[in-house]
């Protein structure tokens, strides 16, 4: 079996350097609270693992920054392992993470140290048992080392998961083509062949000829004509109702016999031979009016013969002149202003006209009149173009022209407005016509509607497929793998269950079981007996102490099932709710259980320290336990460690010493225990005192007096005469008569047979039958049972 | 047999007992579960459109 002899640290949490020593045998480490205990185990994790779990995962703490010594560099940092061997076997991990050459011999161990779960923690207890079941599958997941087929089997649910929403993504697809389809058709239908039957029925109940398929482009071409024509119809329709548009537009009054009187009768006022001139006059004296000075100076050279002349005067007679001409200008402005006016509105008809002829030559019933339109376009044009400065034109307007230009358009409209609508009570739909259009639109989008639901569910067969393939492929992994766990947590629970009784014998709690829960991927769940109701979750009826000890068997069961080469177990403060009773079972079950392995138990617990070497010692296993204490830490130096002795081992030692004083004062505290705790064990009768701070005096009479009522065996015959033994040490019967003499009167053999009798009297008080010492009262037999894991015959002793 | 073996193993066996697939088609994931990690979602996506494919 591997074991470690030494533990070198340096630099690593709360050690700056320290060697712990273990010598290949079990390691019990007292210390107080803050001095260093956690930073040995930290240390072992560092060192098989290249990492410390709890540094790890939380906002701002990382191995890096927090795992060396706060005064230390990261590189200062190291942990050496020395093995037992007959050949010196030592390796190493330095600040950086790197490991030293692990030897052959050593490489399975390694490897299964590796996953660190040799190293259980107070808080990893009831941190595992209050988990959700996939938090704690998780946890039991890394001594089982499924961790990569639960990374598999979450991309195999993945992949599943993807190809279910392919399936339900193309389901609302299918199914909005069906709601598409029923509000077509009228009734609701759930396939395309279903649709195909219902389309027939309405084209049916039309007199139309059915359709093979809504591919069949051909078998409804009558329907198809006759909606062609209603079509076309609907065009012309629509063609002639335009032409009428136009028509309303160009019938309107254009007055043209009044307008163009108006402004002939203008024309005639402005006579353009005299006007010319005027105008050129006019225009004249406007400029001489601008060079004249009309205020300040009254007499100025003339601009044209430099003779003086009286500029005033000349001013007013331009003016004059301009005044007299006003109404010839008026005029000329007047005959602008309407003959524009006129020439706008041909415009207008004009272009009207164009717009006519083009919609006349899309009828073609009406070629002649899109001809007569155009010709009557280009005559309105003719009179525009007179129109035009008119002002300046001497030949009268001729009003018979635009008489007659009006005449013939007016002729014009009413005979295209009455042949348009002739056609349009021509092209009106008939009642058929207009259902063979809706029916045309319905067979059109539902077969539109039915291709696509054809595609959809061609797609959806493939997805289905996809899906199905899928399904199994996760499903049948996730069925393998809980069989397999679900074996795993089968086989341990005996362990479970077994270990968790023998902890609580008298708890009614029962039948401890770990169960994967089928509807999840990964889950284990516990479940316990409860007071009669099964199946409960322990949290409902379990305090905080079981629940520890229900996590430390799990942890026990699965450490011993699966750490394989690695047989060391480190527990690290574990016990600190449990009580005292149930923390002596637990000893015994490391003790019973864990014979091949090597144990590192931590505790600031000197009691609990206590109980393990007691429990060792009554196993016989004491040689093989070193017992260490860390007496105190600073930060510069660290934890100081020393061996750890017992108050037994103690004053066996001050025996040897003559150290006289020391036996007399630490013996009697020493006999007092005894004596207390073998009138517990035997329920003698002490009256109640607070602090049970009982004298040896008070306590020895009432054991002897309560052995008097046991019945006879050689159990009780030893142990009395161990009493009468002691009664007869002087040192022993002054503590008796409550004389208070000096130890230091005592002789060194007088101290050292008290001592000797003390101890055979502790000696005594152990199982006849398997010899240890974990013998308790059972009121329900009133007798002295054993209490020991396997005794053959625990009840010692009846009372009468 | 260690675990993961044994989970392997009644897994062909449970995926071959659907008739959905192919055995070869098994081996191939198997293998790729045993290799730990070569199996993302989008191959065993690949896997079952190359199955299918080939197969149906």
């Amino acid at each position: 079996m591997t074991t470690i002899d030494q533990v070198d640290v340096q630099s690593l949490r709360g050690i700056t350097s320290s060697t712990l020593a273990l010598n290949g045998k079990w390691l019990f480490l007292l210390g107080e609270n803050g001095t260093g205990k956690s930073s040995f185990i930290d240390a072992l994790e560092f060192f098989f693992t290249g990492s410390v779990a709890h540094l790890q995962g939380i906002q701002s703490i990382s191995v890096g920054k927090h795992l060396h010594h706060v005064d230390r560099e990261a590189e200062d940092m190291s942990v050496a392992v020395r093995f037992s061997g007959s050949v010196l076997r030592e390796v190493s991990r330095n600040g950086s993470g790197v490991l030293s050459s692990v030897p052959a011999q050593l490489s399975d161990y390694f490897a299964s140290a590796a996953l660190g779960t040799f190293i259980l923690r107070r808080d990893q207890l009831l941190r595992f048992v209050c988990s959700q079941p996939a938090d704690r599958f998780r946890a039991l997941d890394a001594f089982i080392g499924l961790e990569s087929l639960d990374d598999i089997e979450l991309n195999m649910k993945r992949a599943r998961d993807e190809a279910q929403g392919r399936v339900s993504g193309l389901e609302r697809e299918r199914s909005d083509s069906l709601d598409r389809l029923a509000a077509r058709l009228g009734v609701p239908v759930s396939s395309e062949q279903e649709a195909l039957v219902r389309m027939n029925d309405i084209l049916e109940k039309a007199g139309v000829s059915t359709i093979r398929s809504f591919d069949d482009e051909n078998a409804a071409d009558g329907l198809r004509l006759q909606v062609k024509k209603a079509a076309l119809k609907d065009k012309g329709s629509g063609l002639n109702l335009n032409i009428l548009a136009r028509l309303s537009a160009l019938s309107s009054s254009l007055d043209l016999d009044t307008k163009i009187a108006e402004i002939v009768t203008v024309q005639r006022r402005h006579s353009t031979s005299k006007k010319e001139e005027k105008s050129r006059l006019v225009a004249l004296f406007n400029s001489a009016r601008l060079l004249i000075p009309g205020e300040a100076a009254a007499v100025v050279p003339c601009p044209l013969c430099g003779q003086d002349i009286d500029s005033r005067q000349l001013l007013d007679r331009i003016n004059k002149y301009l005044n007299d001409n006003a109404a010839w200008t008026s005029d000329a402005q007047d005959l602008r202003v309407k003959s524009e006016a006129v020439c706008e509105l041909l415009k207008t008809q004009s272009t009207r006209l164009q717009e006519l002829a083009v919609l006349l030559d899309e009828e073609p019933q009406s070629a002649q009149a899109a001809d007569e339109a155009r010709q009557l376009m280009r005559r309105i044009q003719e009179l525009q173009r007179l129109l035009v400065n008119v002002e300046h034109v001497d030949k009268l307007l001729n009003r018979r022209d635009f008489i007659e230009v009006e005449g013939l358009l007016s002729a014009l409209c009413r005979e295209v407005q009455t042949a348009a609508k002739g056609r349009m009570e021509h092209l009106a739909l008939s009642p058929e016509d207009e259902s063979a259009k809706e029916l045309e639109r319905v067979l059109t989008t539902v077969g539109l509607y039915a291709k696509q639901l054809k595609e959809t569910d061609a797609r959806l067969a493939i997805a289905r497929a996809r899906l199905q393939l899928s399904d199994a492929v996760y499903e049948c992994f996730k069925s393998a793998k809980q069989k397999e766990v679900q074996g795993v947590f089968d086989r341990l629970q005996n362990h479970v269950s077994d270990w968790y009784a023998c902890l609580h014998p008298d708890d009614e709690h029962r039948n401890v079981r770990l169960g994967i829960d089928l509807g999840q991927r990964a889950s284990a769940k516990l479940y316990v007996d409860s007071f009669g109701q099964t199946n409960q979750d322990p949290r409902a009826y379990s305090s905080e102490g079981h629940l520890d000890s229900l996590g430390l068997v799990i942890f026990l069961a699965f450490a011993k099932e699966f750490q394989g080469s690695c047989t060391l177990l480190v527990l690290d403060d574990v016990v600190s709710s449990v009580d005292a009773q149930h923390r002596q079972r637990i000893c015994d079950l490391l003790i019973d259980e864990f014979p091949g392995w090597q144990l590192v138990i931590t505790t600031h617990d000197r009691i609990w320290f206590e109980e393990l070497w007691r429990s060792a010692v009554a196993h016989n296993i004491g040689a093989n336990i070193r017992k260490t204490r860390i007496v105190r830490w600073s930060r510069s130096v660290g934890p100081v460690l020393e061996p750890y002795l017992s108050l037994r081992e103690r004053i066996d030692r001050f025996v040897e010493e003559g150290d006289s004083d020391s036996v007399g004062s630490q013996g009697r505290t020493y006999l007092e225990s005894l004596l207390k705790e073998l009138c517990a064990g035997t329920a003698a009768s002490l009256r109640y005192r607070e602090g049970a701070d009982y004298t040896v005096g008070e306590l020895l009479p009432a054991l002897e007096s309560r052995l008097g009522r046991m019945d006879s065996c050689a159990f009780k015959t030893l142990l009395l005469q161990r009493i009468s033994e002691l009664r007869a040490i002087s040192f022993v019967a002054n503590m008796l008569s409550h004389d208070a003499q000096s130890q230091g009167a005592l002789s060194s053999s007088e101290i050292a047979s008290f001592w000797s009798a003390v101890t055979a009297l502790h000696d005594a008080y152990a199982c006849p039958a398997c010899g240890k010492n974990q013998l308790a009262f059972d009121e329900t037999v009133s007798a002295v049972v054993c209490r020991a894991r396997g005794c053959e015959q625990p009840l010692v002793a009846r009372f009468r | 047999m260690d675990i993961k073996s044994a989970i392997v193993r009644e897994y062909a066996e449970t995926l071959l007992a659907t008739n959905l697939c192919t055995p070869d088609f098994i081996k191939c994931l198997c293998e790729l579960i045993k290799a730990g990690d070569g199996l993302s979602k989008e191959k065993v996506l690949s896997l079952v459109e190359e199955e299918l494919r080939d197969h149906h």
